[in-house]
């Protein structure tokens, strides 16, 4: 036992930094090839782990401590844990289990406890006593199987339920690889529905042979409250395009004027004009914007439209966002 | 040293000289692996798993330019090699550990957004891993409970008196309801770690 107690304490130096090097190294090569030697070092580090948790060690060894493991984000999320546990350990309500050693008072004789003596028991009492005594032990036996049942019945339960929380993990999993799967075939049919957005905005302006290439490409843009906020334009400017047309479309109140200015990703402005009329394009009120080509680079952008009142006051500004791939 | 790869010729040449038998291979492979991460956290090494893998690699480096493990001692020229790139990260780097500022115990940072917002964080996390725990108590055993709850009781310092009449009274050596509490805790953690990952 005294020579556990001074291998423990050596191992608890030894975590602690508290050893020369050549103790160290010992205590290394040992451990490297005894499996339970290793198995009592991390039971050693975890009871240094608890007692600091529960501010039981040492001034001394408290600090050791916090310099040879807390440096360590895992071990200070260790310890976290260990405290929490040891906060919540004293809620948790248990039986204390049965103790071998727990002593039982026992009558040494059913006379010396029975309320009444044999001179005076009647036949009848007597056979109502023998009665109600087969009856509790009858009852005694029958409680007996009766919580080996529930036991058995609690033990398939868990047991189910185990096998249960399984399924649906890997359930869980499938969904997940699912959802992911599902996600990008969405990106895959937006990619798509832009380019057969440009296709038709090209087919709608350019009176071209089907083989010649068009020199303005256009995009419809609806007004968006923050960047990143739902789904975002993107539009590819192919190297021969000349210009590149926007369509905004408004909401809101009509003026008689706007003001547009592009910025980039930096917050630089890249193009404005002033000026601008609303014009109809079906049953939507478009702002129609030409941006030459060479001025879009590869960028996430922000088109900032403000309505101007008659007296050239500026009112409310909407923002469009989009994507120039190239 | 930093130009040289592992291949899976020389993993497969490590792994054969292990144990022939492959499934055992990759068990000590893993053992060794996790023990090499004990030997460098326990030395103050922040990059303790860097390093493990540059030991692993550099073993199997040797064993691929023809270099044996010793049968009787397969471990040792691990540990030579671990040792060796101990210390050249001491050579490399200021030889003392890590200042306490982010530790447990931070000062209250009063009037900062972003120390407000790392508290915020903090306690959400602490909040779910309480739920966690509380969750993963009461799916031990009832025994298990008692006797960690036994084991671990706070306040004043259970001394290893006190622990003797623990062990007594569950009928256990002082030896075995040590490892059995560290047994119990461990399965406590990684219970609570699943669930948090789930959580996430």
């Amino acid at each position: 036992m005294k020579d556990e107690r001074a291998n423990e304490e050596m191992l608890a130096r030894y975590l602690l930094g508290q050893l020369s090097e050549e103790e160290q190294q010992r205590i290394e090569q040992r451990f490297f090839d005894d499996e339970q030697y290793y198995q009592q070092l991390l039971e050693v580090e975890d009871e240094l782990r608890c007692a600091y948790a529960r501010g039981a060690l040492p001034r001394a060894r408290q600090e050791q401590f916090e310099r040879r493991f807390l440096i360590f984000a895992d071990e200070r999320k260790r310890v976290e844990l260990a405290r929490d546990m040891i906060a919540e350990l004293p809620q948790v309500s248990v039986e204390e289990p049965w103790r071998p050693d727990s002593r039982r008072s026992e009558p040494t004789t059913v006379r010396g406890w029975l309320p009444w003596s044999f001179g005076w028991l009647s036949p009848a009492r007597s056979f109502a006593l023998a009665a109600a005594a087969l009856v509790i032990v009858a009852g005694g036996v029958w409680l007996l199987f009766e919580t080996a049942r529930l036991r058995n019945q609690l033990s398939q339960l868990r047991a189910e339920r185990a096998a249960t929380e399984q399924r649906l993990d890997q359930r869980s999993a499938e969904e997940r690889a699912r959802a992911q799967q599902l996600s990008q075939q969405l990106e895959q049919e937006r990619a798509r529905r832009a380019q057969l957005e440009q296709e038709l905005a090209r087919r709608g302006g350019q009176p071209s042979a089907p083989s010649a290439r068009p020199a303005v490409i256009a995009l419809l843009l609806t007004p968006g409250l923050v960047r990143g906020a739902g789904e975002t334009k993107r539009l590819a400017l192919p190297p021969d395009i000349r210009q590149a047309q926007l369509r905004l479309e408004l909401t809101g109140a009509a003026h008689s004027r706007y003001r547009a200015v592009l910025l980039n990703s930096d917050g630089s402005v890249v193009w404005r004009r002033a000026g601008l009329q609303a014009r109809l394009d079906g049953a939507r009120r478009v702002i129609i914007l030409n941006i030459p080509a060479r001025l879009l680079a590869e960028d996430d952008y922000e088109l900032k439209l403000t309505g101007v009142d008659e007296t050239g006051q500026p009112a409310r500004a909407d923002s469009y966002y989009f994507t120039i791939l190239k | 040293m930093m130009g040289w790869m592992l291949t899976e010729d020389a993993l497969s040449q490590l792994l054969t000289q292990l144990d022939p038998d492959r499934a055992r291979a990759a068990e000590k492979y893993e053992e060794l692996r996790r023990k090499l991460m004990k030997f460098f956290k326990w030395r103050g090494c922040l990059q303790f798993e860097e390093y493990a893998d540059r030991t692993i690699d550099l073993v199997a480096r040797k064993l691929s330019g023809g270099a044996e493990l010793q049968a009787a001692n397969p471990s040792a020229l691990f540990y030579g090699v671990a040792v060796n790139l101990l210390r050249e990260h001491w050579r490399k780097s200021v030889n003392a550990p890590g200042p306490l500022d982010d530790n447990l115990e931070l000062e209250n940072p009063a009037g900062d957004p972003e120390k407000i917002r790392e508290q915020e964080e903090a306690w959400h996390e602490r909040e779910t891993r309480l739920a966690c725990l509380r969750q993963c108590l009461g799916k031990l055993p009832s025994e298990s409970v008692y006797l960690i709850r036994q084991y671990y009781s706070e306040g004043d310092a259970l001394d290893k008196e006190q622990r003797k009449q623990i062990a007594k009274r569950l009928n256990l050596s002082a030896t075995a309801l040590r490892s059995r509490a560290f047994r119990i805790r461990g399965e406590l953690e990684q219970c609570v770690n699943k669930c948090l990952k789930a959580v996430e």
